[in-house]
């Protein structure tokens, strides 16, 4: 009984704690500078890809390849906003959309969908915080980080606003979820330091952090100086918190003890100098006139559009340009028309890059072979692999409008997939390899083989018992998991297999074929 | 340098891959002709070294396994026990164990700065500390990377009972993450059909269909042949004769019961069947060493565990004349404090705990380092984890300081430490 009350006084005292730690952690919630929009939105959009074409077209010298087939590209578009293929329903939807605007309304409905919020939540995470286990709560602060992105991408505040916003937030750090971006770092000012170029203005300064590199242009100092702007961040009972106090270099090289005065390592112009180190950092990344902000931040879009960079690595804007001017023209426009992140994933999908075929394509022969003047083969990832198993094994979308039973089910499934098949994490968005335990999944393992077996809706039931004919039956298959028609000997051969059978056979052929389907090349990667 | 070796692995792994092709879709000849043209392995066989790790999981107590101090404030209820090494001594429960201390050198006095589970495993696997600007191949990885030229249809590196959380392979690529089992009783997951023979003929008959759609509408996409190459090594190994290492029915009874009828123990028996199939890392792991409450309890039953299957091991690994080419280690992500707790138990404790090592050049029946029973006075000797890892890199025969280029473009040492000559036997 002691203990009862003892455990209920305890939980209070906790309780009352973190409310007085919520309220004394809000300070005046500041604002960064707000700037408007200087053209009508609308009118820009298609003139911006239209610029963009004609910028590949200069650097292939030649015009663009035809574009890939309506389906395809709505494949594309699924796997890229939302992680998965697009549902049978989905696909009706699509075909039945007026001449020519196929492809821009299923934009606009994936944009709309709750998914993409999610989905795109989650992608960003992986590019601004660790994923690695680093203190107390990790999972739990980070998990907070994530609902409050995918919370962003729903209220759609300006990107550069957003980005303000994580970098200089205080508070605790389930009432201010911003604030995780520096408790995921372990609020360390050389960590951060390296995040926020690499993430925000996709600069390497990080590599400077131990010594100086010969013919490199960042400095040990430029590090050092940018570091100290987060020196004043504390960590205590008011959660994250600004207290002024000098940053001191902690190496073993001499160093120790020097006050750095925080400095911007290039246009100190636009760097305020005055009011908390945070701030001014703040203000200094995302201002306007800072070349590397807009780029930072359309470089990783195409990237997680089209699936390569346009410059050599995603976060390194000094490395090679692939195409010229392409960087220029987008960064120009998402920075001009207010930070919008849902005009840029239009403006980069209206691209030729984005509606090019795929072909051949090999490490051996890239030179005849200008850059993105066919769309990138690319290994799925697991959440995108996992998502299009689930949702090849329905007919409707799996959107969350479902029951919460299918939901959860649907959800276990896919954590222990992706658990299994192994999470890049923040690799993710480097060419994948493959191994032999993620085929053996695929091949035989429970995601693909029960698919079906769990309940009376799932595709190939429906497929074997209600298929108008053998030859329906094949195409609707072929449209669930490949999202495309088969062609004629594709469907007079599977047509074959299925003829004349019936019943419980007829059932093993059909989920035979689904098999076929799903470990074939055209399932695994984006094409 | 960095770039030389991240090529040479990747031409190795696509030479690899090419071999191990049984022709699904591809004409067998034009791969015939790629198998004479394939230069000899780096590595020749009688070279070949192997890893065995007991993974300890929740951090093992050295004072109830390889560090005892009997009769201290400290010391609890465990007696010490002589070994076969003169002057040695273990925890009551390694009776067996102790028998094989002239194979066996234990370092008393790791330290680590990593008290956290998943950052004491990241460290105790990696070698490095957790860094969010990159993530470290395991040590098991690393051996699958650096003997990748082996020709065998078994996976190089095999990971049992642990789920193989941070036995990943990082920067140097999944091609190198383990093949992960359970306990070895029942056949490796996903390895068999779960579809009779016809029905998977009939599936195979189906991918065929499409794969050839594919080809004739995109003609040569290095993707397709690189997802049939995958298509056909899975295929490849799920109708291996090597397969049969995974299978423990091959043994005979008797066999079993020596290395203890419970999970650990037969994960030990396919760990030695693994590597005479020519497995180059295979890690079995032990949990529930995460002994907050009832340590001694606790360790009363996990100790009898290890005690028989690591002696069994070592004894079947020295039997056929493996244990010159075989490392085993036996560590977990830290050890526990010196202070017995309220509820009987020992905390997390990371200055001055143990790991053992044996065979493939270490020099047996010494201890390295020693510890404080009070544990006030930081350990004698200590032995930091990156010098830990030069050493055992050394005794593999990979040269720690091969340089990898990261996908950020960073090269990174395998190892930064500086092996140990007294552990190799060199002094």
């Amino acid at each position: 009984m002691a203990t009862t009350a003892n455990r209920v006084f305890s939980l209070l005292a906790v309780v009352l704690a973190s409310c007085l730690a919520i309220i004394g952690s809000h300070r005046l919630d500041r604002e960064p500078p707000r700037r408007t929009p200087t053209k009508n939105a609308d009118e820009t959009q298609r003139e911006i890809s239209a610029q963009v074409d004609q910028a590949l077209c200069d650097a292939w010298q030649s015009r663009p390849t035809s574009q890939a087939d309506t389906l395809l590209i709505s494949r594309r578009l699924s796997l890229a906003l939302v992680g998965s293929i697009p549902s049978l329903e989905e696909i009706r939807w699509i075909e039945a959309r007026p001449g020519g605007s196929a492809l821009d309304d299923w934009t606009d409905r994936l944009l709309e969908d709750p998914r993409f919020n999610d989905y795109f939540a989650e992608r960003l995470a992986r590019a601004f915080v660790p994923s690695l286990p680093a203190q107390l709560f990790f999972t739990y602060r980070r998990n907070r980080f994530v609902s409050w992105l995918s919370d962003q991408m729903a209220r759609r505040p300006p990107y550069d606003r957003m980005v303000w916003e994580m970098l200089t937030a205080e508070g605790v750090w389930m009432d201010k979820p911003a604030v995780n971006f520096v408790t995921s770092h372990e609020r360390d000012p050389v960590l951060l330091a390296g995040r926020t170029t690499r993430a925000f203005l996709g600069l390497r300064l990080d590599c400077a952090q131990c010594h100086d590199h010969p013919f490199a242009r960042w400095k040990q100092s430029d590090f050092r100086g940018l570091a100290a702007f987060f020196s004043e961040t504390q960590l205590g009972f008011f959660g994250v918190r600004d207290e002024p106090s000098p940053y001191r270099v902690s190496e073993e090289d001499g160093m120790v003890g020097e006050i750095i005065e925080p400095v911007v390592p290039f246009d100190p112009s636009l760097d305020p100098a005055r009011g908390r180190k945070r701030e001014r950092l703040a203000n200094w990344v995302i201002s306007p006139s800072n070349p590397f902000f807009a780029k930072a931040a359309v470089n990783r879009f195409w990237t997680l559009l089209i699936g390569d960079p346009l410059t050599a690595a995603v976060d390194d804007l000094e490395s090679p340009e692939k195409v010229p001017d392409v960087l220029d023209i987008l960064a120009d426009d998402f920075r001009d028309q207010g930070h919008d992140l849902r005009r840029l994933i239009r403006n980069i999908t209206a691209t030729a890059a984005f509606r090019a075929k795929s072909e051949f394509h090999s490490p051996e022969q890239p030179a005849d072979h200008p850059p993105f003047r066919s769309f990138p083969v690319r290994r799925l990832r697991s959440d995108q692999l996992a998502g299009s198993i689930l949702q090849s094994s329905q007919l409707q979308t799996m959107n969350g409008g479902e029951h919460w039973i299918f939901r959860f089910v649907a959800f276990i499934d896919r954590f222990n997939f992706v658990e299994e098949f192994g999470d890049r994490k923040d690799e993710e968005l480097e060419p994948a390899s493959g191994n032999l335990p993620q085929r053996l999944l695929m091949m035989n393992g429970n995601v693909v083989n029960d698919r079906g077996n769990r309940n009376l809706f799932s595709t190939f039931r429906r497929l074997s018992a209600f298929s108008p004919s053998d030859e329906k039956c094949v195409e609707t298959a072929y449209l669930v998991c490949l999202t495309r028609r088969p062609d004629p000997e594709e469907l007079e051969k599977f047509s074959a297999m299925l003829k004349s059978t019936a019943g419980k056979q007829r059932e093993q052929v059909v989920a035979d074929m689904l098999w076929s389907l799903v470990n074939s090349t055209e399932f695994a990667w984006n094409h | 340098m960095a770039h030389s070796q991240t090529f040479e692995s990747r031409r190795a792994w696509l030479r690899r891959s090419s071999l191990a092709a049984i022709g699904l879709l591809a004409a067998r000849a034009s791969l015939l002709a790629e198998t004479t043209s394939a230069p000899t392995p780096r590595h020749a066989a009688k070279q070949r070294r192997s890893l065995i790790i007991l993974w300890l999981d929740g951090g093992p107590s050295q004072w109830e396994t390889f560090d005892p101090h009997p009769g201290t404030p400290n010391g609890g209820p465990t007696k010490a026990i002589a070994t076969a090494s003169k002057g040695i001594q273990f925890a009551s429960g390694l009776a067996r164990v102790a028998e094989h201390a002239g194979s066996l050198a234990v370092v008393r006095s790791m330290v680590s700065k990593e008290g956290d589970h998943d950052r004491g495993r990241y460290r105790m696997k990696t070698g490095f500390r957790p860094n969010p600007t990159v993530v470290h191949p395991s040590l098991g990885a690393i051996c699958s990377c650096q003997f990748a030229d082996d020709e065998i249809e078994i996976p190089r590196f095999v990971s049992i009972l642990g789920g193989g959380k941070f036995s990943r392979a990082g920067y140097l690529g999944e091609s190198f993450d383990p093949l992960v089992l359970g306990d070895p009783q029942y056949p490796p997951a996903n390895v068999l059909s779960p579809v009779s023979e016809n029905r998977e003929e009939q599936r195979l008959r189906g991918l065929a269909i499409v794969e050839e759609a594919l080809a004739r509408r995109a003609g040569r996409l290095q993707a397709q042949s690189v997802h049939r190459e995958q298509v056909e090594n899975a295929l490849a190994f799920m109708r291996s004769p090597a397969r049969k290492a995974f299978d423990l029915d091959v043994e005979s009874a008797r066999t079993r019961q020596d290395y203890g009828e419970n999970p650990f123990g037969r994960g030990c028996l396919a760990a030695r069947r693994l590597v005479e199939a020519g497995a180059r890392c295979v890690e079995v792991e032990l949990g529930g060493w995460d002994l907050h409450k009832d340590n001694f309890e606790g360790c009363a039953k996990l100790v009898p565990v290890l005690d028989q299957a690591l002696a069994q091991l070592l004894f079947e690994l020295r039997e056929r004349d493996l244990l010159s080419s075989t490392l085993v280690l036996v560590a977990g992500e830290f050890g526990r404090t010196p202070r017995i707790n309220g509820l009987d138990g020992r905390d997390h404790w990371t200055n001055g705990f143990s790991v053992a090592l044996a065979g493939c050049g270490i020099r047996g029946g010494q201890v390295l380092g020693a510890t404080d029973p009070a544990g006030v006075a930081s350990p004698v000797d200590p032995v930091v984890v990156e010098d830990l890892f030069a050493s055992m890199l050394t005794a593999l025969g990979i040269d720690p300081s091969i340089e990898h280029t990261t996908s950020a473009g960073r090269p990174i040492k395998l190892s930064d430490g500086k092996k140990l000559a007294q552990l190799l036997g060199e002094t």
